[in-house]
C-alpha cells in the first residue's frame, strides 16, 4: 500500500518528536511501524501537517523542554478554527495508533468499577491541565 | 433519435420515487453519478479493527485524516474512502455574514445520490409540522398515498409507542433495531416517570428505513457499525437499491455517468444536452416531460446556468441540527456492543410549538479519534474516559423548523459556480427546558456541550424553488412545473417550501411521486 514504506530519509527531529508525544500520549515506546507512518504521513501531507512559525516554535519548545504536550494541547484550541499544529500531531498519532491495529490505550472493555475509574480519569486530566497551563504560561505558549 | 416520453435527471431518491411510477412508458434515465471507488472489504467495524489492516481504516490516500488541519474539510460520514465518492459533484462555498468562506460543500454525482450515506430517518410530516413551517400549498392527505406506497417499498422499521403519532401513521411497521444498554435504560426511565408525572417529553423508537427482517426477497441489516466507512450495506435502504431493481427489470432505458448540461423546451418537447462522461461526447435527448431530481443544488444551478442568470439570488434552507451529549452516570462503564446501529430513540417536546424532531444517537460506529478534538481533556485522558463513557452517552441531535430568510440565498458567480450565503441562523431556544426533562430521566449535561454544525451541514437543502399556488419566476406550480413551463418539472427538495422540524427526504419523495402521478394523470385525459 501506498502509506507503507521507509523514509530513511526523514529528518531525526521529526523521528524525536514522534517519540516523545507518542510516549507522552500513550505512555509507551512508539512501535516502529507507527513511527514510519508518522514520518510517511509528515511526508505525504506537507500542507495539513505544516505549521505556522510560531506553532513550530510551540511544539519545539516543549520538547526541549520535556514539557508536558497532552496537558498544553487542550488550551491551545480555538473553535471554529484550525487545529493548532501540536493539536494535528496528537490527533495523527491517535489516528495512526487506533487504525493500526492493538491500539494502545483504546479498549472495548470498560474497566470494572467504572465509575470510580473515571473520577481518577477526570482528576488526572484536570492536573495534566492544570500542569499544561501553567507550564504554558512559564513558557509564553498561549 | 429518440423522443421519450419522460426523462428523469438523478437517481437519488427523489429521481427513484418518480422512476418507480414512470416505468414502462417510454421513460429514460440520465444519472451523472458514479460508483464507490473503493470497497471497505471487512463485514463489521469490530472485524476491520481487529485485522490490524491499517489501510482499511485510514485509507489508502490518509483520507481519515482529512480534518486533521481543518475540522469542517469533509464531513465524518462522508471521510472514507470508500464514501468519498458521495459528495463529488459542483463545489459550493457557503458564506456566513461575511466575505470569508465558512465551509465548501458539494452536490453529489453518485448513483443513488446522498442516500449513499445517510441516516435512513425516514418521517411523515404531519399537518402540524406543515402549519408551523408554512408557506405550504399542500396538506399532508395529498401526501399520503405516497408515503404509504413508498414505505411499503421501503421497508420502514419502527414502532406503535408514544411517537407514533408524531412520526406519522404507517402499516406493516417492521420491529424496530435492539437499543444499546443506554437507551434501554433511558427508556425505561421514561415509561416510569410517564406513570408518574413526566407531561413533558414524548419518547420512542425511531423510523428508519432499516430491514431487521428479510423483507420482500432483501437481506436484514447486520449491525455492522459500518455506517462511516462504507455504503450499500444490505438493510438499509438507499436510492441505489430502487436502481439496481429498476435496471433488473429493464423497463426503461439508463444513461449511466451521462450529466445533463442544459435544456431547450418547445411546444413539443424538451431537448436536453447531455454529456457521456466516460467519452466526453455530448448527445441530445428528448422527451416530452423533463423531471430535474438532481438534489437541491444542481437543480438550482441547471436552471440558473439554463437561463444565464448570474447575480440572480434564489432562497435557500439547510436545517444545521443542534447536537447536544447526554450523560447517563448509571450506565457508565455498560458494555459497549459490537452491533448496533447510531440512531437509537426519537423524542419530541409534548405540546411544543416548535415540534423539534430529537434523535438519540449511540456514539458507535465512528473512530474514538474523530472525537477527540469534541473533548476538552487531554488526548489520553479523553481516550481512557471514552471507553467507560461510551455506554452511558447517547447524543441528542436536534432538528427545528427552518424557513426562508431573505439573506439566506444561493447564486451563481460569473464563473457558473454556486456560491451561498447563509448568515440567519438562530441557537436552539428549548435546549435548557430539553436537558431539565433529561435530568429528570438520569441523563445529564450542560447547555455549553451543545454545538451546531455550519449551515451547508445539515444536509437537508430545501426551497429555491419553491411550489406556489401562483408561483412567480423561479418558483414552482403545485403540479411540480416550473412557474413559466409546460414540460420542466422540479421533484426534488428545491420545490419544498419550507422545512418541518424532521428530516425531509420521505417528504420530497412522496412529493416526487405524487408529481409524477399527476402528470400521468393529465396525459390520460388529454
Ligand atoms: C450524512 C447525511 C445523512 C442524511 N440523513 C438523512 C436522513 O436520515 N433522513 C433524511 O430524510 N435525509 C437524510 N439526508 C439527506 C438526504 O440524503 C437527501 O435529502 C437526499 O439524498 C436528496 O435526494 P435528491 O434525490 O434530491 O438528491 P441527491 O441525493 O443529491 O441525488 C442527486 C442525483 O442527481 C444526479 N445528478 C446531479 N446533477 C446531475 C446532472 N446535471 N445530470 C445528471 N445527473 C445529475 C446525481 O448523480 C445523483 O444521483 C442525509 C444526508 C447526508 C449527507
Amino acid at each position: 500500500m501506498k502509506i507503507d514504506g521507509s523514509l530513511p530519509g526523514a529528518p531525526d527531529e521529526l523521528r524525536k518528536e514522534a517519540v516523545f508525544l507518542y510516549k507522552a500520549a500513550f505512555n509507551k515506546s512508539i512501535p516502529d511501524t507507527l513511527l514510519e507512518r508518522y514520518l510517511r504521513a509528515h511526508a505525504d501531507l506537507t500542507k495539513q501537517l505544516e505549521g505556522a512559525p510560531f506553532e513550530l516554535q510551540i511544539v519545539k519548545t516543549i520538547i526541549e523542554k520535556n514539557l508536558d504536550p497532552v496537558g498544553i494541547e487542550p488550551w491551545l484550541r480555538k473553535k471554529g478554527r484550525q487545529h493548532h499544529l501540536l493539536t494535528r500531531k496528537l490527533l495523527l498519532l491517535s489516528f495512526l495508533n487506533e487504525c493500526g491495529g492493538n491500539p494502545a490505550g483504546i479498549s472495548r472493555s470498560p474497566d470494572r468499577f467504572a465509575l470510580p475509574c473515571m473520577a481518577l480519569t477526570v482528576c488526572a486530566a484536570a492536573l495534566a491541565l492544570l500542569r499544561g497551563r501553567i507550564q504554558a504560561a512559564r513558557y509564553g505558549l498561549v | 433519435m429518440d423522443l421519450f416520453n419522460f426523462l428523469i435527471v438523478g437517481s437519488g431518491p427523489s429521481g427513484m420515487a418518480v422512476a418507480r411510477i414512470l416505468e414502462k412508458r417510454g421513460t429514460c434515465l440520465v444519472d451523472a453519478g458514479d460508483l464507490p471507488q473503493a470497497q471497505f472489504p471487512y463485514a463489521s467495524l469490530t472485524e476491520a479493527a481487529a485485522s490490524g489492516d491499517f489501510s482499511a481504516l485510514m485509507g489508502e490516500h490518509w483520507e481519515a485524516l482529512a480534518n486533521i488541519r481543518d475540522p469542517h474539510a469533509v464531513h465524518t460520514k462522508m471521510k472514507s474512502q470508500a464514501l468519498r465518492f458521495i459528495a463529488s459533484g459542483e463545489p459550493v462555498e457557503v458564506y456566513g455574514d461575511s466575505e470569508t468562506i465558512l465551509l465548501k460543500v458539494a452536490g453529489s454525482y453518485a448513483a443513488g445520490g446522498m442516500s449513499n450515506t445517510w441516516g435512513a430517518q425516514l418521517v411523515r410530516y404531519t399537518d402540524a409540522d406543515l402549519d408551523k413551517a408554512g408557506d405550504w400549498p399542500l396538506e399532508v392527505s395529498a401526501l399520503s398515498p405516497y408515503y404509504a406506497d413508498l414505505e411499503e417499498h421501503i421497508g420502514i422499521a419502527g414502532a406503535v409507542d408514544d411517537m407514533y403519532d408524531f412520526l406519522g401513521e404507517v402499516h406493516g411497521l417492521l420491529s424496530p433495531p435492539p437499543l444499546v444498554p443506554c437507551a434501554q435504560y433511558l427508556l425505561a426511565r421514561y415509561e416510569s416517570a410517564k406513570k408518574t408525572a413526566l407531561e413533558s417529553m414524548l419518547l420512542g423508537r425511531p423510523r428508519l428505513g432499516l430491514l431487521t427482517t428479510k423483507y420482500k426477497g432483501y437481506e436484514p441489516y447486520k449491525f455492522c457499525e459500518t455506517e462511516f466507512f462504507t455504503s450499500g450495506q444490505s438493510g438499509i435502504y438507499t436510492a441505489k437499491r430502487t436502481l439496481d431493481d429498476l435496471r433488473q427489470k429493464n423497463n426503461m432505458v439508463f444513461y449511466e455517468r451521462h450529466k445533463l448540461l442544459s435544456y431547450t423546451e418547445n411546444e413539443d418537447h424538451v431537448a436536453a444536452t447531455v454529456l457521456d462522461c466516460k467519452r466526453n461526447e455530448k448527445i441530445t435527448i428528448k422527451a416530452h416531460h423533463l423531471l430535474l431530481g438532481c438534489g437541491t443544488l444542481h437543480t438550482a444551478r441547471l436552471v440558473l446556468l439554463n437561463r444565464g442568470e448570474t447575480g440572480r439570488t434564489l432562497p435557500f434552507i439547510d436545517h444545521p441540527p443542534t447536537l447536544v451529549p447526554i450523560f447517563f452516570p448509571r450506565m457508565f462503564g455498560s458494555i459497549l456492543p459490537s452491533r448496533s446501529f447510531p440512531v437509537q430513540l426519537a423524542a419530541t417536546l409534548k405540546e411544543s410549538p416548535t415540534r423539534e424532531l430529537i434523535s438519540l444517537y449511540y456514539p458507535g460506529a465512528v473512530l474514538w479519534s474523530d472525537l477527540l478534538p469534541e473533548t476538552p481533556l487531554p488526548v489520553s485522558s479523553a481516550l481512557r474516559l471514552f471507553k467507560n463513557m461510551f455506554g452511558g452517552m447517547l447524543v441528542a441531535q436536534i432538528w427545528e423548523t427552518s424557513t426562508p430568510q431573505k439573506a439566506n440565498v444561493l447564486e451563481l458567480d460569473d464563473s457558473g459556480a454556486l456560491r451561498i450565503r447563509y448568515p440567519d441562523y438562530n441557537k436552539y431556544t428549548n435546549l435548557k427546558k430539553l436537558l431539565k426533562i433529561f435530568r429528570r430521566l438520569g441523563g445529564w449535561s450542560l447547555q455549553r456541550f451543545a454545538s451546531m454544525p455550519m449551515p451547508g451541514r445539515g444536509f437537508h437543502y430545501a426551497g429555491s424553488l419553491p411550489m406556489k399556488d401562483a408561483p412567480e419566476p423561479y418558483q414552482t406550480h403545485t403540479d411540480g412545473r416550473l412557474w413559466d413551463s409546460r414540460r420542466v418539472y422540479i421533484i426534488d427538495a428545491a420545490a419544498l417550501p419550507s422545512l418541518p422540524a424532521k428530516n425531509h427526504s420521505l417528504t420530497m419523495m412522496a412529493n416526487a411521486a405524487r408529481i409524477a402521478d399527476r402528470i400521468l394523470q393529465c396525459e390520460c385525459s388529454y
